[in-house]
């Protein structure tokens, strides 16, 4: 590394810049696509605040993916080609998604109100178009626009598993951002968002070292398997509902690491900040409090260490529960009340 | 790609030997200019348009006289200026790509003295202009500033001169609607001084004039990109690359499907911005007194929408 002359470290710089886009271009427009999409499931005056919630920042986001590419092209031409001409529809609907977002967003509340309910059915299908789409892609690329039968079987499912963690982004960005019924409201839908993700991040995973060659070296090798050994065993705690990954308090882990052998492409903040609140109808407004009062050098206060904590324990609670018999004890529970078995139509892990 | 400068060709690859000249090569202020002179006059003539058709409509408030004010003043600079930057440009291009304007002319024979032709089909087959109606010399006037200057024809250029027609015709477009601009600004501002600054004293069919000129600015813009860019053909970088030597390998029925696509969703989108625009200049009264009612208008409607918009 030392010795790396200036021309071999440019591409590696680039890509790093290309790595880092990319990231924030998924967790940051991906919450307000998740936004978008989960929008068909609100009623109209709570499609008015998540509009509000995303409006400040939808436009900037999506400027990182223009980032992006631009790198893509500027610092490899012949694999921006080679890329681009391989998803050339997919990228073109894309961007038409985008486009119809971008105007329904300005037009539903610029043009007549009467039409205001047609531009948000625009701005949903928008985001959906989009969502699929950048999921389809992403399966393809991580597959090495492989040919045969399971190829677009597992770009469909990664094209179904994106949508989900960018809707699981935007619950949770709403759980954030909001209040009242449409919190509760997004509380759900992130429960609902949650295990397709999760059987995506799985494909993934388990796709990559089968067709990367330097992927399953770095697997399956000693001693690097040592350092990614607990990436697949994670992962598969979080899905699997074994208790592990919530006692460790290393929900983080699968997802980043995950996503990182993966091409660093889905939802690497997931877990801390945005699982918890799977967890956390009992402390978000201890949540709330936190994120929005606390100063930015406060981040590792002592209080928010404990919520995490909390937050950790309450998620492997949450899988405990899904065993028959087994008590909850409460009494542990940081911020008191144990709602969760009482949840009104949540998903697998709290029935 | 118009006027490539600043690059080297090593193993058929082109790689960047100086950015300041790739950025600043030889047509890069004539382009610059003009198309910074493009945007003005397209923002000037939407809010003389959108003034104008507030007014007609009776649901002006006092700032529509300010706005349509400011656009025809506006627009009454710009013009000219863009005139002048557009003859600068067209000498900047006929010096670096002569065929470009040997097709934006009509001009297929290498002529002295060649005539402005303002009306013609230009034939690729017969190569030659049929239906011509020129005025002797002018061309050679504007272009060389001499009426016996030498005006290269398209034939000097076998099979690497653009396609005339859409050429010829966007040029006509782009430079009548330039002329009407400059018409109809200088014509309006003067009759807005003759009126004592006051638009309620305009004759109708001059704002509606106006507002027929709403999107002339767009219009002229998309017409001088496709002479320029369709004059470029058949090159990709001009005098370098052809474009049927770079064309991508995606079948061209995934090109022909995503183009029809992004037309008819930007036709669609059009079609939704010019009514939500309209929409939004009819009810843009609320809070505002209304300056400009009487004898505008037929119904008393103006402030039905009012709260509608939020």
């Amino acid at each position: 590394m030392i010795s790396m002359s200036f021309d071999e470290l440019l591409p590696l710089i680039f890509i790093g810049l290309m790595g880092v886009s990319l990231l924030v271009y998924v967790v940051s427009d991906g919450y307000d696509l998740g936004v978008g999409m989960l929008m068909h499931r609100a009623t109209p005056e709570e499609r008015d605040t998540m509009v509000a919630s995303i409006g400040p920042f939808w436009d900037a986001n999506e400027t990182w993916l223009v980032l992006g590419v631009g790198l893509l092209l500027i610092a490899f031409p012949k694999a921006h080609g080679l890329v681009l001409s391989e998803l050339y529809l997919p990228t073109a609907l894309m961007l038409v998604g985008l486009i119809l977002r971008g105007a329904a967003f300005d037009f539903r509340v610029k043009g007549k109100a009467n039409r205001k309910a047609k531009w948000d059915r625009l701005f949903i299908a928008g985001s959906m178009l989009a969502s699929l789409c950048q999921g389809w892609m992403l399966g393809r690329y991580i597959s090495g626009f492989g040919e045969g039968w399971n190829y677009p079987i597992f770009a469909g499912a990664i094209a179904v598993a994106l949508p989900m963690a960018y809707a699981l982004l935007g619950a949770t960005w709403l759980v954030m951002k909001t209040e009242g019924e449409l919190q509760d409201k997004a509380i759900e839908w992130s429960k609902i968002a949650w295990p397709p993700m999760v059987v995506g991040l799985i494909l993934i995973s388990m796709a990559t070292p089968w067709i990367s060659e330097t992927v399953r070296v770095r697997w399956f090798t000693l001693p690097a398997m040592i350092a990614v050994v607990s990436i697949p065993i994670t992962t598969g705690c979080a899905s699997g509902g074994a208790p592990v990954a919530g006692v460790a308090g290393r929900t983080r882990q699968p997802v980043l690491a995950a996503l990182r052998i993966a091409g660093a492409r889905l939802l690497p903040e997931l877990p801390r900040s945005q699982l918890q609140h799977l967890s956390v109808r009992g402390d978000r407004q201890a949540y709330r409090l936190a994120s929005r009062q606390q100063p930015r050098g406060a981040q590792n206060h002592p209080d928010r260490c404990l919520r995490h904590v909390a937050c950790h324990y309450r998620l492997y609670r949450i899988f405990l529960s899904r065993i028959p018999g087994q008590d909850h004890r409460v009494g542990l529970c940081l911020s008191g009340r144990p709602q969760w078995p009482t949840l009104p139509g949540s998903c697998w892990f709290t029935r | 790609m118009q006027t490539p400068a600043g690059h080297e060709i090593v193993d058929g690859q082109f790689h960047a030997r100086n950015w300041l000249e790739i950025i600043f090569n030889p047509s890069f202020p004539y382009r610059f200019v003009h198309m910074m002179l493009a945007s003005a006059l397209t923002c000037a003539f939407l809010l003389i348009g959108i003034s104008a058709w507030q007014i007609l409509r009776g649901v002006a408030t006092d700032s529509a006289s300010r706005v349509l004010r400011t656009g025809l003043i506006f627009a009454a600079l710009a013009a000219p200026a863009q005139i002048l930057a557009g003859d600068l440009h067209g000498l900047n291009t006929l010096k670096h790509q002569p065929q470009k304007i040997a097709a934006m002319e009509g001009v297929w024979e290498t002529t002295r003295g060649a005539p402005l032709v303002l009306f013609a089909i230009p034939d690729d087959a017969a190569r030659s202009n049929r239906f011509e109606l020129a005025i002797p010399k002018l061309a050679s006037l504007i272009l060389r500033h001499d009426p016996d200057g030498e005006i290269k024809g398209l034939n000097e250029f076998p099979s690497a001169h653009p396609p005339v027609f859409p050429v010829f015709w966007c040029f006509r477009i782009m430079v009548g609607i330039g002329i009407l601009m400059l018409l109809v600004s200088w014509i309006g501002l003067w009759r807005h001084w003759r009126d004592g600054w006051d638009f309620a004293r305009m004759p109708r069919p001059m704002l509606k004039l106006f507002a027929a000129m709403t999107f002339a600015g767009w219009v002229a813009t998309i017409a001088g990109w496709y002479v320029t860019e369709i004059g470029r053909q058949p090159f990709i970088v001009f005098g370098l690359i052809r474009t049927s030597d770079v064309a991508s390998r995606v079948p061209s029925s995934s090109v022909a499907l995503t183009l029809s696509i992004y037309i008819a969703v930007y036709l669609a989108l059009l079609v939704a911005y010019v009514g939500v625009l309209k929409y939004m200049s009819e009810t843009a009264d609320k809070g505002g007194a209304p300056l400009i009612t009487e004898g505008a208008t037929a119904g008393p409607q103006k402030h039905q929408r009012q709260g509608e918009f939020a």
